[in-house]
């Protein structure tokens, strides 16, 4: 990075948390402090909804997945749309009606209060834990590629979000999204148009499509029943489906973006802007991707994108094993190139037989190629443990290092630190309200005036910011970003969802059979992510499940106690 | 349909879309629903005709 960059960078990032900061300096009023002052129309809860789930990794990590694994994540957020029309149908209304600041304030007037208590803290455990990673996994991947200190970029950056979220509330986290939303999507254009203008000239579009297809990179839909496959229609369009419900429908970071907006209407029309272009935009960061891999066919990859990996290769060249694995990787990837260029001039000249044989040679290759880097990297795991070969992380950032313009680089690790910025500023407003609502209170300081609790919420926006830095500075991750957090909500998000599936549809289950039945499912979830090794996706199923069965279960144990069942069920 | 414990009349502001083509809310649901599955026939198309 140069001195433009520099100014690209730090002049957005601390441009748009300013103005973030002049624009809300005088909410001073608890329900517009946390709901916002009930002018945000419908474009604008959008773009914050789909802000706040696009946290950094999504940018980063997801370029990195569409280059390994092809486009197949994109079933993931199969169960989006089906999702956010239940949700404006059937969830919105009632958090509307009820004008509630927590999801969790519902479960008390349909249940009882340890059943509010119960969602409310399953949502700061798992949110309080993911609030950690959506601030370290930006930080290790720069800091690892540019060589920043560390523990300095987690804590400057928490800072920030800490000092803009504190003083603004929640209209601060909208102002600020729209327009961090809008540095991404530069981002992320002028990256794609760089990457198509730099593939080889005579490679049209057909023939993209081809070769990526070849190296199985477009196989966008797998209709595979396997539950040990990751990502297939199914678990994508059933287990997403219930991902995406609990993630929308029952996470305060999120149901505090669409329930600020002025009227049902304009919350509904941000959801279901989101129900529409979120599938388009993952194929797109996933797209991206695969192009990534498709310009490498013609151009030297590194053996590993990890950057520690590469920086051991780089302070290692005397290791003669190491270097003999570079050079027969360079040699397999060079020979990758010569037969794609063969099989293009072939394909061109409408030799079809010539085509297939110069691909199925450069296919033979490229399978030499990736044969050599396993082997390198068990030798390298062997030498430095450190160095994990984790490439998913780390394609997309050498990719704009080695290849984009600078100022392009800057606007591009801007827009990364825009998405890490406009996820963290809603996670820690929404974990600050729920604590002051849903605990302070109710709990601590019972019929504090609002004066008292706006004061509390800033407070513990700010605790909570210190804790997500505090997790950061020591967290250590076991897969690459974005699964690790989507890994981490499916484990916590099905019996959130059961919670919520009980109170809006089950009309004669009570407190005790919801509140215990919801534990022992909890339970069972986490007996089986330690015991099965299916898909994540089908956790918030599963969990879903077990919680409403157990809660019938026990009601029919129970027995009805209350004559008459609080009236917010159907 | 839900009972919300309150009332149960959602005001006139909000039956209304607003959107020109899209006057009521169920025609809203069907155009998400028919863009999503817009969206998986070419997801589909782009995986056979990549193959």
């Amino acid at each position: 990075m140069n001195w433009l960059d520099y100014v690209v960078l730090v002049g957005s990032i601390l441009g748009i948390a300013g103005y973030g900061i002049w624009q809300t300096r005088f909410r001073t009023n608890l329900h517009d402090y946390l709901k916002g002052s009930g002018h945000t129309p419908w474009f604008a809860i959008g773009i914050s909804v789909m802000a706040t789930q696009a946290s950094a990794i999504t940018f980063l990590s997801t370029p990195g997945q569409g280059y390994l694994d092809g486009l197949s994540f994109v079933q993931v957020y199969f169960g989006v749309p089906i999702a956010l029309i239940i949700i404006a149908m059937f969830f919105l209304p009632i958090f509307q009606k009820l004008d509630v600041y927590t999801a969790y304030e519902y479960l008390e007037k349909r249940f009882d209060g340890k059943t509010r208590s119960l969602g409310a803290a399953l949502f700061l455990l798992q949110r309080g834990l993911g609030a950690g990673l959506t601030i370290y996994a930006p930080a290790i991947v720069m800091t690892s590629v540019f060589g920043w200190p560390l523990n300095a970029t987690i804590i400057s950056a928490g800072l920030l979000v800490i000092v803009y979220t504190v003083i603004g509330g929640s209209d601060a986290v909208t102002v600020t999204q729209k327009y961090q939303m809008a540095i991404i999507f530069a981002g992320m254009v002028t990256a794609a148009w760089l990457l198509v203008s730099k593939l080889p000239p005579n490679l049209e579009f057909g023939d993209t499509l081809k070769l990526a297809g070849g190296f199985h990179k477009m196989n966008a839909v797998d209709f595979s029943t396997s539950v040990n496959h990751r990502y297939t229609f199914w678990s994508g369009l059933i287990g997403g489906t219930f991902l995406m419900l609990s993630y929308f429908g029952t996470d305060q970071s999120q149901v505090q973006r669409y329930i600020s907006g002025s009227s049902l209407r304009e919350s509904r029309l941000g959801l279901l802007f989101n129900a529409v272009l979120k599938i388009p935009m993952q194929f797109s960061i996933l797209l991206i991707g695969v192009l990534i891999f498709v310009f490498y066919q013609f151009q030297a990859p590194p053996m590993f994108f990890d950057a520690a990996s590469r920086h051991f290769m780089q302070s290692h060249r005397t290791d003669a094993r190491l270097t003999a694995y570079e050079t027969d990787f360079n040699s397999a990837q060079s020979q990758v190139r010569t037969y794609l260029e063969s099989w293009l001039d072939a394909r061109h000249k409408g030799d079809q037989s010539s085509a297939d044989s110069a691909f199925l040679a450069a296919s033979l290759a490229k399978q030499r190629g990736e044969t050599i880097r396993s082997a390198a990297a068990k030798e390298l795991a062997l030498k430095n443990p450190d160095a994990k070969a984790n490439d998913a992380d780390y394609v997309f950032i050498t990719f704009i290092l080695q290849e984009l313009p600078h100022g392009v680089i800057g606007l591009l690790i801007a827009a990364f630190f825009a998405a890490a910025l406009s996820s963290k500023a809603a996670e820690l407003n929404a974990l600050g309200t729920s604590t002051t609502i849903d605990f302070y209170r109710r709990l601590i300081k019972k019929g504090a005036s609002d004066a008292d609790c706006l004061t509390a919420t800033k407070w513990f926006t700010a605790i909570w910011g210190g804790v997500a830095i505090t997790f950061a500075l020591y967290a250590r991750l076991a897969e690459n970003l974005i699964q690790a957090v989507n890994i981490l909500g499916s484990i916590f998000y099905g019996v959130m969802l059961g919670i919520f599936v009980v109170a809006f549809f089950i009309r004669h289950i009570e407190g005790n059979a919801i509140f215990w039945g919801a534990l022992v499912a909890q339970l069972l979830v986490f007996a089986l992510y330690f015991t099965l090794s299916i898909s994540y996706l089908w956790y918030p199923l599963i969990g879903c499940a077990a919680c409403v069965l157990f809660s019938l279960i026990l009601q029919t144990i129970m027995g009805k106690k209350q004559d008459e069942i609080k009236g917010y069920a159907s | 349909m839900i009972d919300s414990g309150v009332d149960e009349t959602p005001a006139m502001d909000s039956e209304l879309t607003g959107l020109p083509w899209l006057k009521t809310w169920n025609n809203v649901y069907v155009f998400v629903v028919c863009s999503f599955v817009l969206w998986i026939a070419l997801l589909i198309a782009l995986t056979e005709l990549s193959a």
